[in-house]
């Protein structure tokens, strides 16, 4: 036997770099591994949880900052304050519809308030309800809302239609003035009604699963977090490759 | 093997960031003319009631958003159009049934980011012959799309009340028209 090989029998076995990559970077990123695992398993469950329905707790919401929703668009009428705020149309403050455009007008005309968007109607009921919601095939944006002797009017693209809240359809009216007409003007909000609308959008947008989110995929903490999340990800990557590659290796 | 690492992980990150195709697929009028051959069918609404209202928040897992639905026939055959929420956003659905089965489902406006996938006939398909039994649950199942799960659930949601109010109508022959 000579020096060289009395010398590797003294020595320990010398293991693949894939292999010792493999364990060092799977015993350091284990911690994470569980935490990602385990969050993406109730994700993955988050609505039989009714995750999505449940407001996140205030101490976290205080966590996405200070800043609230912005108020996109807002009418008063017959005393009621319709306004939107991150795609959700609140009534008085209190959730009335969601995947809702900038309201375009607003209206209490027979018991029921008619609230314009861009492209639809909603219709309540005096106590609130949202009646019905009509989309009309008509091309063009609604621009403006307006009634005169109970009856609803609308200008799209410049065109003026009267709604028909039984059909709910549009047509043309018969010889009427826009002039005569009353349009609805756009609300200005004071600070307390803003924050109010502002307040319930940011509950409505940050709910349990959304909190959820942002922590499986590291962006609840600053900018750290997501390179954490980053980190970990690459780590399963690079581990997927080295165990496939020390498995193939060994066979 | 490692020379072919990043091509490996550039094909990862386009998948992850491929767009989706959400927006307006139909317009209502396109809807109809599809349904019935013409957009002028008949309509009518159905108010909610407490019985339905009952029977629909069970079906749906929260009660209905509006206090009436309007729906379009001819014969035997009626047309819904229904707003459910997939995720955050609402998706639109148009629902035909006929003799209490379904004929077909159409998503007329998808909002969501992710799951416009259920627009696709492969999947829109499944629910042919959809109806209801005796004991209120769908006749058969639906299989889901990876990665589209709460669109799929809401599109099931939705045949599933098109079916309880295409029941309701046809057991109290409901054709006031509205108030």
């Amino acid at each position: 036997m000579n020096t060289q090989e009395q010398q590797a029998r003294l020595l320990p076995p010398r293991r693949h770099w894939a292999r010792q990559t493999h364990r060092v970077l799977g015993l350091s990123s284990v911690l994470f591994l569980v935490l990602i695992s385990a969050s993406g398993l109730i994700l993955n469950h988050a609505d039989d949880f009714g995750m999505s329905h449940r407001a996140a707790a205030p101490w976290l919401l205080r966590l996405y900052g200070d800043e609230l929703p912005p108020v996109d668009s807002a009418f008063s009428t017959a005393g009621v304050l319709f306004a939107t705020s991150s795609n959700t149309l609140y009534s008085d403050g209190e959730v009335l519809a969601n995947s809702v455009g900038p309201l375009t007008g607003a209206v209490a005309t027979d018991g029921v308030f008619v609230v314009a968007t861009g492209r639809e109607f909603l219709v309540t009921s005096s106590d609130l309800e949202l009646i019905e919601r009509y989309a009309p095939d008509e091309p063009g944006l609604i621009e403006q809302l307006g009634t005169n002797d109970g009856r609803v009017f609308v200008a799209i693209e410049g065109a003026l239609y009267e709604l028909d809240l039984q059909n709910m359809s549009l047509s043309e009216p018969v010889a009427h003035s826009t002039d005569t007409i009353l349009w609805s003007p756009p609300a200005t909000l004071n600070a307390d009604q803003a924050e109010q609308i502002g307040a319930a959008a940011l509950g409505q947008a940050i709910n349990w699963e959304r909190v959820l989110l942002d922590f499986h995929s590291g962006r609840i903490l600053p900018t750290v977090g997501r390179y954490l999340a980053d980190l970990t990800a690459l780590c399963i990557l690079y581990m997927c490759f080295t165990g496939v590659f020390v498995w193939l290796r060994k066979r | 093997m490692l020379r072919r690492l990043p091509i490996l992980l550039l094909l990862v990150s386009v998948a992850s960031f491929a767009e989706g195709e959400a927006g307006q697929y139909q317009t209502r009028s396109e809807f109809l003319i599809e349904s019935f051959g013409h957009d002028k069918p008949a309509s009518s609404i159905v108010w909610i009631n407490n019985e339905l209202r009952a029977n629909a928040t069970e079906v749906l897992g929260h009660a209905p958003a509006m206090l009436r639905m309007r729906y379009w026939y001819e014969g035997p055959r009626t047309a819904w159009i229904i707003d459910e929420i997939g995720k955050e956003q609402n998706i639109t659905f148009g629902v035909v049934i006929e003799n209490g089965e379904v004929q077909s489902l159409r998503v007329l406006h998808f909002r969501e980011t992710r799951g416009w996938e259920i627009r696709y006939p492969f999947f829109t398909r499944q629910f042919s012959a959809l109806r209801l039994t005796n004991d209120g649950s769908l006749s058969h199942g639906i299989d889901g799309i990876s990665g589209a799960t709460l669109s799929v659930k809401a599109a099931t949601r939705s045949a599933n009340f098109a079916l309880v109010l295409d029941e309701y109508t046809r057991t109290t022959s409901q054709t006031a028209s509205a108030p």
